[in-house]
């Protein structure tokens, strides 16, 4: 499951560049990174390991979670 | 470049059956086609296949580049960094043993995109290199260092076409076969003790050679169908590989009994002997099969193996309550 705090994003694209699943794409009008495939996500925890500003967390659920989004506003 | 031993022991799987056996290739700092202080530096892992790819891609692909090649314990890139065998300090360490500073003038180093889960980007930062994750497949580094760094989404992208998953499969059919060839003492053990048990190294030594040639069908079938699996779950993949295989095996002794009523060897009951050992030889070739896709999460292992525990668990007792068979 994916924790994402949108407002911490900086839109670098780490993430982006390091999911090998298309999890990720930029929100090119907000120049913030959002999350187009969830269920894709194999909890590899690569962008939560690169993202230079800690807005991605992964847990690990027993029973499958859609992600939560911390500080979006919409 | 000539494929020696070292290849084809790393594609049966030599690693799988013990770690020990993991095979490495020399790690420093390799420079090719008449690479300069300004050539582009990739980075790789010692595990001896995932090295030699490398090379061989570079050598096709006449890139003039510097390949750097860190300790990951004889472990491909992606389970090294997925199982933290290989981090930062791995890179830094390699970076200082080969004095890189002194060999390039630059200070960017293109890593393997599936280390990102162990390899700090920002960690390198601080110590003074730029780390730039390339793409999935080595196939497409040329593309990526004439488009300036710069990759597209495909190739961020992990795939597993039906050649890496025949291969995939060698490793598989070895490992199992070993697997099973391991387990006969047990059996044997248990045929030491009276009652109901003690039947059973007699099933599984004269069953043996099916149980193992079954086991191959399976993972192979399963190799190939994989894109038309409904999910990515290697439960449920065993579970309906099985029951088309048992389907498949009743029917053929159906028509076996129909065409010569004489040896009529048609079982009513589904779930006897032959069918409890079809479900639970496609479980457990299911289960190494989920392992082994690049699609497989974590959490979906964990739900995995508790599922097919508790099913594994079912047919067991079935098959020691009802050894005539049930349903
Ligand atoms: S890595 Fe972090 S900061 Fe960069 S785009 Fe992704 S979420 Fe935003
Ligand atoms: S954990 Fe891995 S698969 Fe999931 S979104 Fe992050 S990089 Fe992508």
């Amino acid at each position: 499951m994916i924790i994402y705090d949108y407002e911490a994003c900086n839109g670098c694209q780490d993430c982006l560049n390091v999911c090998p699943r298309g999890v990720w794409e930029i929100d090119a009008r907000n120049k913030k990174a959002k999350i187009v495939n969830p269920t894709r996500c194999i909890d590899c925890t690569a962008c939560e390991f690169q993202c230079p500003v800690r807005a991605i967390r992964i847990e690990r659920a027993l029973i499958p979670k859609s992600p939560q989004i911390i500080g979006a506003p919409f | 470049m000539q494929k020696g031993w070292r290849y084809y022991a790393c594609l049966m799987g030599a690693q799988l059956m013990w770690p020990k056996l993991a095979i490495k290739s020399e790690q420093g700092f390799f420079s090719f086609n008449e690479a300069d202080s300004e050539s582009p530096v990739l980075v790789t892992t010692d595990y001896y296949l995932t090295s030699f790819r490398v090379r061989e891609a570079i050598e096709e692909q006449g890139l003039r580049c510097h390949l750097l090649v860190v300790d990951g314990r004889g472990i491909n890139v992606w389970c090294g960094s997925r199982g933290g065998h290989v981090n930062t300090d791995s890179v830094l360490d390699a970076i200082e043993q080969t004095g890189l500073a002194e060999l390039v003038t630059h200070r960017n180093i293109i890593l393997p995109q599936l280390i990102a889960s162990s390899v700090s980007k920002a960690v390198l930062a601080d110590n003074g290199w730029k780390a730039i994750f390339g793409p999935v497949e080595i196939s497409n580094v040329g593309d990526f260092i004439d488009n300036g760094f710069e990759k597209t989404r495909e190739n961020s992208n992990v795939y597993f076409d039906l050649n890496a998953r025949l291969e995939n499969n060698i490793a598989h059919i070895v490992f199992e076969t070993v697997m099973f060839l391991a387990m006969t003492p047990f059996f044997w053990l248990l045929a030491g003790f009276d009652g109901l048990l003690s039947s059973w190294f007699g099933y599984w030594w004269s069953n043996l050679l099916y149980i193992i040639i079954g086991a191959w069908t399976l993972g192979t079938f399963m190799a190939i169908v994989d894109p038309m699996m409904p999910t990515t779950s290697g439960y449920v993949r065993g579970l309906l590989t099985g029951v088309l295989a048992l389907i498949v095996w009743k029917v053929l002794l159906l028509w076996l009994s129909i065409m010569s009523p004489l040896t009529y060897v048609y079982e009513p009951a589904w779930l006897d002997t032959s069918g409890l050992t079809i479900l639970g030889l496609s479980l457990f070739v299911g289960f190494n099969w989920g392992g082994a896709t690049p699609y497989m999460g974590e959490d979906q292992m964990i739900r995995d193996i508790l599922a097919g525990l508790g099913t594994l668990v079912v047919l067991f007792a079935l098959g020691v309550y009802f050894p005539l068979g049930v349903f």
